[in-house]
């Protein structure tokens, strides 16, 4: 590794990072439009535009409840906080929720400044089961399970279940269903909330679960090769069609 | 003996940039219906991706050329190069057989640290040196040329020896690496280092020209950012027709990453290049 180059780019990396422009002189040529400090600003604002807009996209309902403004503040924190470490775009607001939670002031869990992290853990956790294997390549994905198939599903009471990466379970100390349902930056209600994150045919949704939804969703395993049987529940059996046509469960094999 | 043009790699055709905001019209359109060639891929957005995105690029390789275009394998970097990085992008080529694969001529970060931009390279021989050592690496590793796109840069180091097209030319056969040549890269830089874009045109080693881009940077006055958020500027356009009598015919696609309009609108960019290549104005 040539020593002068590996010092260059430590200086440059330092130089973005910082939004300093200290030495430029001494690296980078200036001429009569742009000096030397300009042209590393040139880099240095890119760099954060890239990681807000990253964050914007990510977390759009957060950046329209908090406003840009507060959201700036959120982002430009994080981005000093956490630089990216991997090779995709998509790994940079992984910690976004707990860094949030971290940086706010202590209280309780339904202080008012605990929304944005309980918020943001719904948005990348959507986030993630856009990526995840999910079940559409397991049945057929287009133009979608139909209900009474699912319900037909069902009613095979012998059949073992497990519950995809493609469905996420969240207990959350905010209701955010009339936001979840508007789309819109409406304030959530401090008020316990038990959510599952689920993808079918492709679609992701936000479910709002009774406890012994989240109870018995909870239990089941990812891996279908340790799926369950169903509990002895009369309220599960009914509410299996709607699990499964909604992707929170699948029959194993 | 005469080197085959384009490395002895196909030309096959215009193609677009696979965007997630075309998603539902691929998905709805008949693939004969596109009006598009072949498509580009961004690496990045298929690694470790495996809901819809990669449904999308799986329907779109099934009936269309693919090539697979990278933002993070930092090939200028004076860190380790990322193995992980590397064997996903290996598994990814081995299941898709995209034409060729490409990356930028630069570097994202050091000490583990990934600025998500294509940072500039001081342009000296130990520069060369030691990019023509890692692409040469790579290309053990993927078992395939890899092809370096110049980027647009903004700044100029005090260091530098040699301008960026030899920099490429003697990386080319340092390596016999091909070139994906962005043309709008060429105007922005030369526009931000008044320099002559023509002249960099006639450095760049025509028979390592695999595939063309073409987009739209964004006008800040005293420089230009390559923002890919417009149409093809009509000064873009001259040098086009410069590349394709040096290079032509070769593999020519449009980037439209910001502001994405339908996708009619991205692919009346790919009509223009062929007027321009017919010596016909650009409107109709």
């Amino acid at each position: 590794m040539p020593p002068d180059l590996a010092a260059l780019q430590d200086w440059m990396q330092e130089a973005i990072l910082a939004a300093s422009g200290a030495d430029a002189r001494d690296f980078v040529h200036g001429d009569n439009r742009l000096t030397a400090e300009d042209r590393i600003h040139i880099y240095a604002r890119g760099y954060r535009q890239r990681l807000l807009e990253c964050l914007e996209s990510e977390y759009p309902l957060l950046a329209a409840l908090a406003g840009p403004t507060a959201f700036g503040l959120f982002a430009q924190g994080y981005i000093a906080a956490r630089p990216s470490h991997s090779y995709t775009l998509y790994d940079f607001g992984a910690d976004f929720a707990a860094w949030l939670d971290a940086a706010r002031p202590s209280g309780s869990a339904q202080a008012v400044e605990a929304i944005p992290a309980a918020l943001a853990r719904i948005e990348r956790t959507k986030a993630e089961v856009h990526r995840a294997r999910g079940i559409e390549r397991d049945m057929p994905a287009w133009p979608g399970i139909d209900p009474a198939i699912a319900e037909l599903l069902a009613l095979a009471g012998g059949r073992r279940w497990y519950r995809p990466d493609s469905c996420r379970l969240l207990a959350l100390p905010f209701d955010f269903s009339e936001m979840l349902a508007s789309g819109g930056p409406v304030p959530p209600r401090p008020e316990p909330m038990l959510l599952a994150v689920a993808r079918a045919n492709y679609r992701v949704a936000c479910l709002p679960l009774e406890p012994w939804h989240y109870d018995w969703l909870a239990v089941l395993p990812e891996d279908p090769a340790r799926a369950m049987a169903l509990p002895e529940d009369e309220r599960i059996a009914a509410w299996l069609p709607f699990a499964t046509a909604h992707g929170l469960v699948v029959a194993a094999g | 003996m005469t080197p085959q043009p384009r490395l002895g790699l196909p030309n096959p055709g215009d193609g677009l940039g696979l965007r997630e905001e075309h998603f539902p019209h691929l998905m709805s359109t008949p693939p004969e219906a596109w009006g598009v060639d072949w498509f580009e891929a961004v690496t990045e957005n298929l690694l470790d991706n495996q809901g819809w995105g990669m449904r999308v690029f799986e329907h779109v390789a099934a009936h269309r050329p693919v090539v697979l275009h990278g933002v993070s394998l930092s090939i200028g970097s004076t860190a380790p190069l990322d193995l992980a990085y590397l064997g996903k992008l290996r598994d990814l080529a081995e299941r898709f057989r995209p034409l060729w694969v490409s990356d930028h001529l630069c570097w994202t970060g050091v000490q583990g640290v990934n600025s998500h931009d294509l940072l500039p390279l001081p342009l000296t021989e130990a520069a060369l040196t030691h990019v023509a050592q890692r692409v040469r690496a790579v290309q053990d590793f993927l078992g395939r040329p890899l092809i370096v796109e110049n980027p647009s840069t903004y700044l100029q180091f005090r260091a530098s020896q040699m301008p960026e097209a030899e920099f490429l030319a003697r990386l080319c056969d340092l390596t016999g690496c091909g070139l994906l040549l962005d043309v709008n890269n060429v105007h922005v830089s030369s526009f931000n280092h008044a320099l002559d874009p023509l002249a960099y045109l006639e450095a760049i080693p025509a028979e390592h020209v695999v595939q063309v881009h073409l987009a739209g940077p964004s006008d800040h006055g005293t420089h230009l950012i390559d923002t890919h958020d417009a149409p093809v500027p009509d000064a873009v356009w001259p040098l086009y027709a410069r590349v394709w009598e040096r290079c032509g015919p070769v593999a020519t696609m449009v980037e439209w990453d910001a502001s994405i309009p339908a996708f009619e609108v991205v692919a009346a960019e790919l009509g223009k290049a062929r007027r321009v290549r017919e010596g016909l104005p650009l409107a109709a």
